[in-house]
């Protein structure tokens, strides 16, 4: 136990050294406007020549007056931007940073140890319908469009420092308006196809008491022991909340602000919204990383689920026991999709 | 080695716009950018008025090549900062790092459509040959090449705003501070601001902060 | 479950590592080297014929014109 306090407290350290860089850089002023003009008028007959109060007063976004039209044109000094440098540039990309290497390490880690989890019993040649065609296309829109927007925000963040090396400086500045372009135009599109696939996959990952169970044994990943689920096992509905939801309006609602300049944001906005989408886009690609492992390489089946949208009673009793039960007991249609009158043909490719 | 900078002495500029209306003319700025502005802090309200001329200060540290993403931006090796604008994406990431509002775009759209960024060049050019006409077309005029410094100080009319190697402007201001005395001695002065110790002649019913 | 929370809390800490990979974050500015095609010096056309302590010169004399006091008096 000492252990994980010492752990502990070297996490609240490192909360704490990351707050303390804001706090450096707040330097508003000590005094309303008002007030320092008045003082600066008294020492103005005073002391001439001594414009402290006026100088005191110019730095922390104080608006003057400026013949140039523009959001923020009569603001001085803005200094923000030295907090956002030192957040974007330092802390936020070397941990993001590390953290999707680290979650590319621990997923080869896991792939070496387990390899591709087989079904334990063979198949029964039985197809149930899992996924209907409108929620396969929801999952599949979400799906490219945030690979899209992964691979062309990584460029963006990071190729300054991993491709320019590589590419030169001309073929990178391509790379990068190729990217930036993709970014801003196909980001709304995500949006859109998350509310979608939030709508559609609602009803299914509605929380559970059994999934308290399945969270306490880690869904029997790690014992081998078995866990039944619904649809949708905890782990999904983790993913589902944590990561289509909260991160989706995280990443979408910031990167809208950043997206759409034409509002007159100010640069404090965007420096905030620009440090929370980079943040929030790591932790959605880390998740995305372990979604896109165990629908693919790590489980057997469960990718031609998502392609197909039917998988193997095989497949279904172990991997969503209760779903499947509900199904033979007729309180789940077997068949929901109204282009597929019947469940896919005997014998499938998988 | 020279080292390029701007002064803006806040104790003469009377913030009539002429650096703004130079750098335009020179370097024939599109319209709605603006590589150089003139900011008035306490405006209207007297003995406390002061007006800076600002555009970009050539930092040292530039926060703005800190964070571009495709490294477009260098230094000259009389510390000024340039950019070059066949590299530039138009991110935008440049005009929230800097802290005097200097990069400019010339759109603001929608899908963050910004084209490529400008700001003062401190009539450096860029990197294209010296007064060709690309870089004419892309950074303005090159005045450096020409043994000139940057349009908007040498046409300053109170010399508030001064430009060149930093030894020679901080001999010049000294030279100012200690020439021109006390309140009244300096040019001008009683005109803007009164005569010192004496109560100001009109004093504005309510004071205004911000025009707009 | 405590397995998995210290797994977790093990993995935290080993992330953590990644602060010792922070720099400085100055810019090492190289001065006159552009990033991706070199900039032309500013003295080496026709009128300075790359001599850099001409220029300096010239340049010199014009920062000194915006000196009054040497001007007027």
């Amino acid at each position: 136990m000492k252990s994980v306090y010492a752990k502990f407290a070297g996490i609240v350290g490192v909360l704490t050294l990351s707050l303390s860089v804001f706090a450096q850089q707040s330097s508003g002023p000590t005094l309303p406007p008002a007030e320092l003009a008045k003082q600066q008028t008294e020492r103005t007959t005073q002391q001439p020549y001594n414009n402290q109060p006026v100088w005191s007063n110019a730095r922390g976004a104080t608006s003057g007056y400026t013949s140039i039209p523009g959001p923020e044109a009569g603001v001085l000094i803005q200094d923000g931007g030295q907090t956002w440098r030192a957040l974007k540039n330092g802390t936020v990309s070397v941990y993001g940073g590390w953290a999707l290497v680290a979650m590319m390490l621990v997923i080869g880690g896991f792939y070496a140890w387990k390899g591709t989890i087989q079904l334990h019993e063979s198949p029964t040649g039985r197809m149930v319908e899992r996924f209907t065609l409108l929620e396969r296309m929801a999952h599949w829109s979400t799906a490219i469009s945030f690979s899209v927007l992964a691979i062309s925000g990584l460029i963006l963040a990071f190729g300054k420092n991993i491709l320019i090396p590589v590419f030169g400086f001309h073929l990178f500045s391509w790379l990068a308006t190729i990217a930036k372009t993709l970014h801003n135009f196909i980001g709304p599109l995500f949006i859109i196809s998350c509310v979608i696939t939030f709508v559609v996959f609602l009803r299914d990952n509605w929380p559970k008491a059994v999934d308290f169970k399945w969270v306490a044994s880690f869904g029997g990943l790690l014992s081998g022991k078995h866990v039944p689920s619904e649809k949708f096992n905890a782990g999904e509905k983790i993913w589902f909340w944590g990561g289509l939801m909260v991160l989706g309006i995280v990443v979408g609602a910031s990167g809208l602000v950043l997206n759409f300049p034409n509002f007159g944001q100010t640069r404090a906005t965007m420096q905030l919204a620009s440090l929370i989408h980079l943040g929030g886009s790591i932790l959605f690609m880390v998740g995305a990383l372990g979604h896109i492992y165990m629908g693919t390489l790590g489980m057997a089946g469960a990718f031609n689920a998502m392609k197909t949208g039917s998988v193997d009673e095989a497949w279904a009793k172990e991997h969503h026991e209760i779903w499947l039960n509900d199904i033979k007991a007729g309180k789940i249609p077997a068949v929901r999709s109204k282009t597929h009158a019947q469940p896919q043909p005997v014998g499938g490719d998988d | 080695m020279a080292r390029m900078k701007f002064i803006c002495d806040a104790e003469r500029c009377i913030e009539c716009n002429g650096c703004v209306t130079a750098c335009k003319n020179e370097h024939d700025v599109p319209w709605g950018v603006n590589r150089r502005r003139v900011v008035t802090l306490n405006d209207g309200i007297v003995g406390a008025e002061r007006s800076i001329s600002v555009a970009c200060m050539h930092c040292s540290d530039a926060p703005c090549q800190a964070v571009c993403p495709v490294n477009c931006f260098y230094k000259t090796e009389d510390g000024v900062v340039l950019h070059d604008k066949d590299l530039c994406i138009g991110c935008g990431y440049c005009f929230y790092a800097c802290p005097f509002g200097a990069p400019q775009f010339p759109q603001a759209g929608a899908f963050g459509l910004r084209g490529k960024m400008d700001k003062c060049t401190f009539c450096a050019g860029g990197p294209e040959k010296d007064n060709s006409k690309a870089e004419n077309e892309k950074y303005g005029r090159n005045r450096l090449a020409e043994g000139k410094l940057p349009a908007c100080a040498e046409m300053c009319s109170t010399k508030a705003l001064l430009a060149g190697d930093g030894d020679v402007l901080s001999d010049i201001y000294r030279e100012r501070v200690m020439r021109r005395g006390r309140g009244g001695d300096l040019w001008g002065h009683a005109t803007a601001y009164g005569v010192p110790g004496a109560k100001p002649a009109a004093q504005p019913a309510a004071p205004v902060q911000q025009k707009s | 479950m405590m397995k998995a929370v210290s797994l977790v809390l093990a993995g935290a800490a080993v992330l953590s590592l990644a602060g010792c990979g922070e720099k400085p974050q100055t810019v090492s500015a190289k001065p006159g080297v552009s990033a991706a095609k070199a900039d032309d010096k500013p003295y080496n056309n026709d009128q300075f014929k790359n001599d850099r302590a001409a220029w300096e010169r010239t340049l010199r004399a014009r920062a000194d014109n915006q000196n009054e006091y040497k001007r007027v008096n």
